[in-house]
């Protein structure tokens, strides 16, 4: 391994595999203290590493690969900042937790973004990619529920299929340029190749209509899990588009499709959780529609955005896991008057909510109008004005109707509630007070920018434009007035219409519906003609096999007297532990086999993309 | 516990507050017609879509987005998309 570096790195991802084992190996009153402080060493590599310009690398030469594990510029460390940070609230809220697997699998979950995100190759990302989705299907089925089982079963599923085609994009790419560097594409002459890497960081990134997943299976994680997946899985797609995809037209007009998209949903939604997750969907929507549109303020704008993001969304889940974990359900038309009961959890879940809403003074303000902005000045009037409706549909569901039906709408609640640890509320304080100081002074955030609105630096990527259009001042008196009539007349709306927008319990059929229609066609086009095929081997083995079997049996106790029995038990064992290993796969569940087969399948193809 | 009598005593001034109810709607109202008020005097410097010079603008956008949403997801979409909630698990 050689650092090719002047300046100092270390790898944070290797403090999340030492926290990793700790939880794995180390007594619950020692390790609940190490994953925050593993945390808070990452985060401490991340303040020395942005004082910095970046331009470290650090190379591994491995089975004759030169894999960069260490690409370090403004880009990978404003996220690489915000995920370390998000990482010490996660821990704090996951304190009181005594199944330690499911630290163990949130480490590696986390592991697995600082990987992607430093990751200067596609192997390296790749590699980080696949730990992501695995971890964070463990995170799922750790809820210990059915539901979870069958919703995480789905998720491994979709993200198994939008990593097998990242895999054939990346094997056609090696063959094509013979190299892995992850690097900026020019988007006007994307291959074929970019197309299918193009397609596997949708998936991640949820993009419309590859998305079900998300408000699919986080609504069933665990209260601690939900938290940490609302912010690493999708805005670890939003870099590596960042990366690797700006200016790439299309995602400018899907980003805002995804931003309405989710709005929508989520307005007609009753579960918090899924329609927080569906406001997952409508933010990162900005941040795929300012990288998408490409100019260098809506590219800044969407990893702005990536950053107060990750702050308030994480702090939307921590609250709403709060209403689970006291309530025992995040259902609206089951909970209600419960501001008596948790007024600090209804506080601090509002410092989250008029952040995503765009309030000013709070850190959605500075990022959101930010995105919008560059839209408009870039003419994309349209899309800029899509992301206008978004943001009242925002302020709509999460800043009025989930905490109006879960804390009002109801008498002072007499149910029974669970103690909230104490650790929970450390984390959600300490959310709401960088929401709060990063909206009050946004040059902290604006400071890590990837094109830095004073001082040059050299731009990451050749492919976006007006690059020295980058100066923006979110407080300026009309802006301030414009957002408060916007949320205020929003209000309104509701009021006026509140008895139309209480929650029912029914589940909203989404693009999900298509994926499982697509799934039993698939097993239905599977078994058909195996089934036959098995029809007729049976016939085949029972004319020919069965008699040919009674002769060989002949032969081999002829030669069975004849050999040496220690060698004949031997095998004799193997064969049967071979069996028992292969009985134990065959759990007979149709899924299991659809999602076998079809990786099979989908590995098959890669083998062939690759070498045809 | 000093923690305990924080939570209650914040718990208690929530609840207190749902019993002035009618204040707090005219306070909504009045905040509403100064914002309104306010959109005759500041003028955006770069208007994004040509009419968001026009007062009101952003008042009317709000509402009528907000109003369209409710009422065409809630009472049509829903209606149409819904499902039983365990529709996925049986």
């Amino acid at each position: 391994m050689t650092a090719e570096t002047a300046s100092f790195f270390f790898h944070p991802a290797a403090f999340f595999a030492v926290g990793a084992a700790g939880a794995a190996l180390l007594p619950r009153g020692i390790h609940r203290w190490l994953l925050p402080a593993m945390a808070v060493l990452a985060f401490l590599v991340m303040v020395a590493i942005s004082q910095g310009e970046g331009g470290a690398n650090l190379h591994l030469y491995w089975l004759g690969l030169d894999l960069n594990l260490a690409r370090v510029d403004r880009l990978s460390i404003i996220f690489a900042h915000i995920f370390a940070l998000q990482a010490i609230l996660g821990c704090i809220y996951a304190m009181h937790l005594k199944d330690r697997w499911q630290h163990v699998a949130s480490m590696g979950y986390m592991g697995g973004a600082f990987l992607c995100v430093f990751a200067g190759d596609y192997l390296t990302l790749f590699i980080g990619w696949e730990l992501m989705s695995v971890a964070s299907t463990l995170l799922i089925w750790f809820r210990r529920r059915r539901e979870s089982t069958a919703a995480g079963f789905r998720y491994f599923l979709v993200h198994t299929l939008g990593g097998l085609a990242l895999l054939a994009g990346i094997m056609l790419r090696y063959q094509a340029t013979g190299n892995f560097d992850f690097n900026p594409v020019d988007p006007t002459a994307l291959q074929l190749y970019d197309w299918l890497i193009l397609l596997g960081f949708a998936v991640n990134a949820a993009v419309v209509p590859l998305h079900a997943w998300l408000p699919d299976a986080y609504p069933e994680a665990t209260v601690t899990g939900a938290v940490f997946m609302s912010a690493f899985t999708t805005k670890t797609a939003v870099y590596v588009l960042a990366r690797a995809f700006a200016g790439v037209e299309i995602l400018g007009i899907l980003g805002v499709v995804m931003c309405l998209w989710g709005v929508f949903y989520a307005t007609m939604e009753n579960n918090a959780r899924r329609i927080l997750s569906y406001h997952i969907v409508s933010q990162v929507g900005y941040m795929v529609a300012g990288i998408g549109i490409g100019t260098a303020m809506t590219v800044n704008g969407a990893c702005a955005h990536a950053y107060a993001h990750i702050l308030y969304k994480g702090l939307l889940f921590m609250g709403a896991g709060c209403l689970l974990h006291a309530a025992g359900t995040a259902n609206l038309n089951q909970l209600g008057g419960l501001a008596r009961r948790l007024p600090l959890v209804f506080l601090l879940y509002m410092a989250a909510a008029v952040s995503i809403s765009g309030m000013p003074f709070f850190n959605g303000f500075i990022s959101k109008t930010m995105t919008i902005a560059g839209a408009a000045e870039s003419h994309h009037t349209w899309l800029a004005l899509g992301m206008e409706i978004a943001a009242v549909g925002t302020f709509l569901s999460v800043g009025i109707k989930l905490p109006y039906f879960a804390f009002f709408a109801k008498p002072d609640s007499e149910m029974h509630l669970e103690p909230i640890p104490v650790n929970m509320y450390v984390a959600m304080l300490g959310g709401a007070l960088l929401c709060l100081v990063t909206g009050l002074f946004p040059n902290l955030l604006y400071s890590l920018l990837p094109f830095p609105m004073h001082g040059h630096v050299e731009a990451y990527t050749p492919f976006v434009t007006a690059l020295h259009h980058v100066e923006f001042h979110p407080y300026e008196l009309f802006n301030i007035l414009q957002a408060f009539t916007l949320l205020g007349f929003t209000g309104l709306g509701f009021y006026l219409l509140r008895n139309v927008l209480t929650p029912h319990a029914q589940r909203n059929m989404d693009f999900e519906w298509f994926y499982v229609l697509i799934g039993k066609a698939f097993s239905l086009l599977v078994s058909r003609p195996a089934a036959w095929i098995d029809g007729i081997w049976s016939e085949v083995y029972r004319t020919l096999g069965l008699p040919g079997l009674k002769l060989g049996a002949k032969g081999a106790s002829a030669f069975d007297v004849a050999a040496i029995d220690g060698v004949v038990d031997g095998a004799a064992k193997a064969v049967g532990a071979t069996g028992r290993l292969a009985a134990r796969l065959q759990t007979g569940d149709l899924q299991h086999y659809a999602a076998l087969a079809t990786a099979l399948a989908l590995g098959i193809a890669a083998c062939l993309w690759w070498l045809g | 516990m000093a923690w305990d009598e924080m939570q209650n005593s914040l718990g208690s001034w929530f609840a207190r507050q749902r019993t002035k109810a009618a204040l707090w709607k005219r306070a909504f109202f009045v905040a509403l017609g100064v914002l309104m008020a306010g959109s005759f005097v500041l003028k955006p410097a770069h208007p994004h879509f040509g009419y968001d010079s026009l007062p009101g603008f952003w008042a009317v956008f709000g509402l009528g987005v907000a109003v369209i949403m409710a009422l065409v997801l809630k009472q049509f979409v829903a209606k149409c998309i819904g499902r039983r909630e365990d529709y996925y698990d049986r």
